[in-house]
């Protein structure tokens, strides 16, 4: 009868349970053998493939009592749920925030993070009437605590009962039943509490929590304003709906004590940025209302939770990062798929691994979650996982596809089956690293390393979440960032995860929250934007200029109002800089149902006229794209490939903000030299100007991004079976890069010594380009996407790509291919660029961290185990190519030496010797490690 | 982050703004300004809407005045700086398009019946505002009311003529409805009233009007007219139910525009106009009631949605003030919803065979609750199975039709050909 305790009862993550600490219980249960005899299979049978491994053995809970200030029906209530006392850290949450600092809780997954907010905030509802704002990045998260709040709302209901007689529990308990079907919109309300209703109706209790989203009815929002004690939203409502109707909400901002803001490692990047300048604005509301909320923020683990928050709200925050929460054994295996072309360097792809391991899971009862890093591999391996498991279309499906793009109703009635535990394996892309309850996971397969040390980590918590021993397994894809984490294991284990950034100051996200602030409130000479370090009067004096602004009074004593007829929040997304989602509709069968949403970035890539959209492995073909009207017609079908769009990028620079000259090395042994030179004074590298060898330089870009065509790729074999034309306009862009140049004299000799010709020189910028690209995703902690690369002239008249043969090609700005660079100089020209318009900040580390990073794609480029370059180090090549005298991966080497400053090429003609290699690697990583 | 305070720091100190060709040089003039910054990286926000300055602003201004001037002009007293209020009086004999402007409380409690009836305490209240998009950036400009007072309107306009003079405003406008007992207005629930709330809550004013009753004549307008107009502008309305036809009028739409010319250059040009357009608001507001009231009571004759209104009547509770409208309207060969529910109200009233004529009515044209009524009134009142068979037989195909036809067929055992039933 073993099966049948196959999940023991455990009581709710969210704290500790009552009684005796269950560890010693756990450690015998059937799933334990099932994850160790997993383990030991796939170390046994593909140990070669394993290339690090780590076991956290068990961490046993820390405890303290319930805080003895803790009002007593909120006690009861959760001494009624055998909550009898809290984790170490949750009591800490307890006493800050009382002491009334801003706090983040950045502890595990399932470490009971939400009681640290919920704690201090019920208690305070109900002693003091104290109102509370809960801000979750997505609507579906937000009603997931909803529901968790009512739980506990209705053990106070019940605990409050319990003290009186029976028949008032029978009512009480009723009462409970009915109030998530009255609420309002998704909200709940413990109605008990009516006056006169004998003694219940004083022990009862009346914490009314609404979610207030884009879904809430007209007629429920004014419920929701002036009777919510915690009010449940997202950033976006509190941007558009909330602060620009500000004197509509008086009263709750009149009590707002709280403002907690959870999932706090996904405020980044733009969205950050955004989202710091809604906090500006929010703090300048609640000010106008006399209310100073403390702000509690729950998070993953990051390197800098507590420099993150600060700079959302522009204060101090302490961080609280000591877990006192228990934790399962877990294992994590990094895993390289075995070389199958050793002269190429090809290995098997990550995605036949990934998928082969989720098999062995799933078949030894074990439910697991694959990662992959795309929407389209989604698709594929949840096709791959459904060919085998999912063959018998009556039955409920075993293998569910969860990712952005589907529709709410979609994703949640996946979240209803993989909490019902219906689901064995579940493949998605971010869209579940956030907090959305999946319930309990045994493995978890991350199909290429996320891109972060924080999202990997993120990503395996989400298998393990119940104290019971669980498997990591990271996969590495050819990728060279990959490559190097697989073959450097020691990096990723022994590395803290990263700082999360963002760029509140970033001028466009400012202006249009300036904008947006003195709609809300007219600003007062004198007056700050929260920490901005922007002159505020002249942007005022700009959007009076524009119309929008009338300034009255004195000098020092004047006012800035709004005087224009609009609604500027309507005008900003937080989710981007560009606005516009598609909308893809099936049109099969002569209906029009709406299947998926794309967003504005991505639709040019994804839903060209043409391209195979998939949806739960369902393959839809494009038929029309309407691009002004931002909607895709599709049609289901059954072609037995996929597209993947080839894009090219041309840049052209706009202003140089800074330039760096690079010297010939003192000493030419390796990067290091340069990399000196660079940390060290600005003199040295001013006094050897005149020996410049090569130059980096920042500054801002416009970018135009075209689609010419798409690849169709077969299933299984994966071979290129044709391609397809895409007729879209170009997307244009402005934003911030950074970019290498040679020196001309330092250019003609290479050419002549070193290349042999201008397409050599080209073809290694671009493999150079590429290591670069990669090196640097990981030197400023952004993912692979947040940066783009390109090789051009800088003048935007040529540009240089891989072209269908696999051979980098010159083009022309209209994408003919070029016999030669046009006449006048021939300036080859390396770009990294943020990939966002207007820049998020990311050009700015890499500037300042040239040289190091430099160095680092040459030590990356010379360790690779190939013979004349690979996908690991200066992306695909062709077969044959790495016995050419000048293989890709030395003329690649010889420009990012030329770009550190050494003369001469790049070693030995073939490849550096695989052993001089390796000690340069070290060196690179001790000095990742030192940055 | 320092890094990113550094950054800035170059973006802002150290930006040359040669191209890259000459970087090599020298760096070029000293700090971009805010508006060339924005204007370069404008070019990634083609979506994003760039208010563009409003036209006028170049405009030559033929007069600037100041605000005694302006005062002057336009006959008003100046309360504070920056508040401005005009008074003016209307003889009720005078008509207002073909209307009258007497107060009628029979109308006023006809279509509010928790209204005051003593018209005294009656107020008309229109606003003048900086926009439509709501929020907190809209401004109220013109707060005009209107009162009924021995044989005249008496109409006080409150001008908003700087921007930090709005609490100061906003505490006379309190002031003065301080007395008042109902609101009277057009779309005032949903737009005046609330946003004079929010002006009031940004000058940490106690509200004010927003608990009083408030008789909102765009409601009643709608009941009548919503289904059978175009649309339901003020305009419209004075044109069709007023007589009333303005001449040189400022339109609403521009009122925005003639208090920003105002504000920035002192162009009074238009704010004559802008009141004497919110003047006539205040009378067509004024003489609605009388009239609306005219067409609760005869629909049909004036040409509204007499079912509606009916249903309106019904839901009061006034079954027999409905029914009376959709007699009185029958001439006009009603619609099918109208005619099913005086049907219903004849039942309701013991008339079944004026019930069952409008059923016939319906059923002739093939109308299936029609003919469901007449089978049900046919097999269980009239007990005339054979006629209760022949309308359940000309129902629709479906349950409804097989489950009565077979329960007729059981009542009549021999009587009936099956095949009739079974097709």
């Amino acid at each position: 009868m073993s099966a049948i305790i196959d999940h023991p009862p455990v009581a709710p993550d969210l704290a500790p349970p009552a009684g005796p600490a269950p560890a010693g219980a756990v450690a015998t249960t059937p799933d334990d053998d099932r994850v160790h005899r997993l383990l030991r299979g796939l170390k046994r049978k593909y140990g070669g493939r394993i290339t690090g491994e780590l076991a956290m053995p068990a961490q046993a809970a820390r405890f303290t009592a319930l805080p003895p200030d803790l009002h007593p029906r909120l006690r009861a209530a959760l001494v009624a749920r055998g909550l009898t006392r809290l984790y170490a850290h949750q009591c800490e949450a307890w006493d800050r925030v009382r002491a009334g600092e801003h706090l983040v809780v950045a502890t595990p997954t399932a470490s009971g993070k939400t009681l640290c907010y919920n704690l201090p905030v019920l208690d305070a509802v109900l002693t003091r009437q104290a109102k509370a704002l809960y801000l979750f990045p997505t609507k579906a998260l937000a009603q997931d605590q909803v529901a968790e709040l009512s739980e506990l709302n209705q053990a106070l209901a019940g605990a409050a009962a319990a003290a009186t007689a029976s028949v008032s529990q029978a009512r009480s308990n009723e009462c409970a039943g009915i109030q998530r079907k009255t609420g309002v919109s998704g909200g709940f309300e413990c109605g008990v509490g009516r006056a006169g209703e004998r003694g219940v109706a004083a022990e009862s209790l009346g914490i009314k929590a609404f979610t207030f989203d884009g879904d809430t009815p007209g007629d429920a929002r004014k419920a929701v304003r002036t009777r919510g004690d915690i009010v449940l939203s997202n950033p976006d409502m509190l941007h558009q709906a909330i602060l620009p109707h500000h004197t509509k909400w008086a009263q709750f901002f009149e009590s707002l004590q709280f403002i907690v803001v959870d999932e706090l490692h996904g405020y980044r990047g733009v969205f950050g940025s955004h989202v710091a300048n809604v906090f500006r604005r929010l703090r300048r509301v609640c000010r106008f209302y006399g209310a100073s909320p403390v702000f509690i923020f729950a998070s993953a683990t990051i390197a800098n939770p507590a420099a993150l928050a600060g700079r959302l709200i522009g204060a101090p925050v302490h961080a609280l990062t000591d877990s006192g929460a228990p934790r399962g054994e877990r294992h994590l295996l990094l895993w390289n798929p075995p070389v199958i072309d050793p002269d190429l360097g090809i290995r098997a792809s990550a995605r036949s691994q990934t998928t082969r391991i989720a098999r062995a899971a799933t078949r030894q009862g074990l439910k697991n979650i694959v990662f992959a890093r795309s929407r389209l591999m989604v698709e594929v391996i949840t096709k791959y996982l459904k060919d085998v498991f999912d063959r018998d279309p009556r039955r409920p499906p075993r293998v569910l596809a969860y990712r952005g793009g589907y529709l709410p109703s979609e994703r949640r009635s996946g979240e209803r089956a993989l909490r019902a535990g219906r689901v064995d394996s579940v493949v998605s892309t971010s869209a579940l690293e956030l907090g959305v309850d999946i319930g309990a996971l045994d493995v978890a397969v991350l199909n290429g390393y996320p891109g972060t040390i924080a999202a990997t980590w993120q990503r395996l918590g989400r298998a393990g979440r119940r104290n019971r021993p669980s498997l990591g397994v990271l996969v590495a894809t050819s990728d060279p960032l990959d490559q190097y984490m697989v073959r450097h294991p020691e990096f990723f284990l022994g590395a803290s995860p990263e700082h999360a950034r963002i760029h509140p100051d970033q001028l466009l996200i400012l202006m249009d929250h300036v904008r947006c602030a003195a709609f809300e409130l007219p600003f007062r000479d004198g007056e700050a934007f929260g920490d901005c370090t922007e002159d505020l009067g002249e942007m005022l004096a700009y959007l009076r200029d524009e119309g929008l602004l009338q300034r009255t009074g004195a000098d020092g004593g004047g006012q800035w109002f709004w005087v224009a007829d609009s609604y500027p929040a309507n005008a900003v997304s937080l989710r981007s800089v560009a606005e516009g989602n598609f909308v893809v509709i099936d049109t099969t069968g002569g209906q029009q149902t709406i299947i998926a949403e794309v967003d504005d970035s991505g639709a040019p890539g994804t839903v060209y006229e043409g391209a195979i959209y998939m949806v739960q492995s369902q393959p839809y073909q494009v038929e029309r794209l309407d691009w002004s009207g931002r909607k895709a017609y599709v049609t289901k079908t059954r072609a037995d490939y996929y597209t993947d769009a080839i894009d090219y990028t041309k840049l052209k620079i706009l202003a140089e903000f800074d330039r760096q000259e690079r010297v010939p090395a003192l000493s030419a042994a390796d990067g290091i030299g340069a990399a000196r030179h660079a940390d060290g004074d600005a003199e040295t590298t001013r006094a050897g100007a005149d020996a410049a060898m090569a130059a980096v330089a920042q500054g801002e870009v416009h970018l135009v991004r075209r689609y010419p065509g798409y690849k169709k790729i077969r299933y299984y074999s994966h071979d290129n079976i044709g391609y397809g034309h895409i007729d879209l306009p170009d997307q244009e862009m402005h934003t911030t890069a950074v970019w290498w140049q040679l020196h001309p004299r330092a250019l003609a000799r290479a050419v002549a010594a070193t290349f042999g010709s201008r397409e050599r020189l080209v073809e290694g910028f671009l493999g150079a380009a590429y290591a670069l690209h990669h090196v640097a995703a990981l030197r400023v902690m952004a993912e692979v996407p947040d940066l783009g690369r390109a090789v051009g002239d800088g003048q935007g008249r040529w540009f240089a790509a891989i072209g269908a043969d696999g051979r980098g090609q010159l083009r022309g700005p209209d994408n003919q291919p070029l016999d030669g660079p046009p006449a006048g100089g021939f300036e080859p020209t390396l770009f990294l660029y943020d990939n966002y318009p207007g820049g998020v900040g990311l050009s700015g580390p890499l500037f300042d961290g040239a040289a190091v990073l430099v160095a680092d794609a040459l030590a990356l480029v010379r360790a690779c185990a190939c013979t004349g370059g690979c996908p690991a180090c200066v992306g695909p090549i062709l077969p044959g190519d790495e016995q050419r005298p000048s293989s890709p991966k030395y003329l690649a080497a010889s420009v990012l030496r030329l770009l550190a400053g050494h003369p001469g090429d790049g070693g030995d003609r073939r490849a550096d010797a695989p052993t001089a290699a390796g000690t340069s690697a070290a060196t690179a990583s001790r000095r990742w490690g030192d940055a | 982050m320092s890094s990113l305070r550094e950054r800035l720091r170059r973006v802002r100190g150290d930006a040359v703004t040669a191209p890259a060709a000459d970087a090599s040089t020298a760096p070029g003039p000293a700090q971009p300004s805010l508006a060339a910054r924005l204007r370069r990286l404008g070019a990634a926000r083609a979506g994003a809407p760039q208010p563009a300055p409003p036209a006028a602003v170049t405009a030559p201004v033929e007069r600037v005045l100041d605000e005694a001037a302006l005062a002057a002009e336009l006959g008003a007293e100046r309360l504070a700086p920056g508040v401005l209020r005009l008074t003016q009086s209307r003889p009720l004999a005078l008509a207002h398009g073909r209307c009258a402007l007497r107060p009628e409380p029979a109308a006023v409690s006809l279509l509010q019946p928790d209204a005051p009836t003593d018209p005294r305490g009656w107020v008309v209240l229109d606003t003048e505002t900086s926009g439509l998009a709501g929020g907190t950036g809209t401004w109220v400009f013109v707060v005009g009311l209107a009162r009924w007072r021995d044989g005249h309107l008496a109409l006080v306009q409150y001008l908003l003529t700087r921007l930090d003079a709005e609490a100061a405003f906003l505490a006379q406008v309190r002031t003065d409805l301080a007395a008042a007992e109902l609101l009277l207005s057009y779309n005032g629930k949903t737009f005046d009233v609330p946003l004079l709330a929010a002006r009031l809550r940004l000058a940490r004013l106690a509200e004010t009007a927003a608990h009083l009753p408030h008789l909102d004549l765009l409601h009643p307008l709608r009941r009548a007219f919503g289904g059978v107009w175009p649309d339901c502008r003020l305009a419209t309305v004075e044109r069709r139910l007023l007589a009333h036809v303005r001449a040189d009028d400022l339109p609403g739409a521009e009122a925005p525009a003639a208090w920003l010319a105002w504000l920035r250059r002192g162009d009074a040009s238009r704010l004559g106009a802008v009141l004497a357009h919110n003047r006539v608001d205040l009378l067509s507001v004024a003489a609605l009631p009388a009239r609306l009231a005219a067409v609760h009571r005869a629909p049909a004759a004036h040409g509204g949605d007499v079912l509606r209104i009916a249903r309106w009547r019904l839901a009061r509770g006034d079954g027999i003030a409905a029914r009376q409208l959709l007699v009185a309207a029958q001439a006009e060969t009603p619609s099918a919803p109208a005619r099913h529910l005086l049907a219903r109200l004849h039942l309701r009233a013991g008339d079944w065979r004026a019930a069952v004529a409008l059923w016939e009515q319906l059923a002739a044209v093939g109308d299936a609750a029609a003919l469901e009524a007449l089978a049900k009134h046919y097999e269980h009142r009239a007990k005339d199975l054979r006629r209760a068979l022949a309308c359940a037989q000309a129902l629709p195909p479906g349950p409804e039709r097989e489950r009565r036809c077979r329960r007729l067929a059981d009542k009549m055992p021999g009587d009936v050909d099956r095949r009739a039933i079974d097709d």
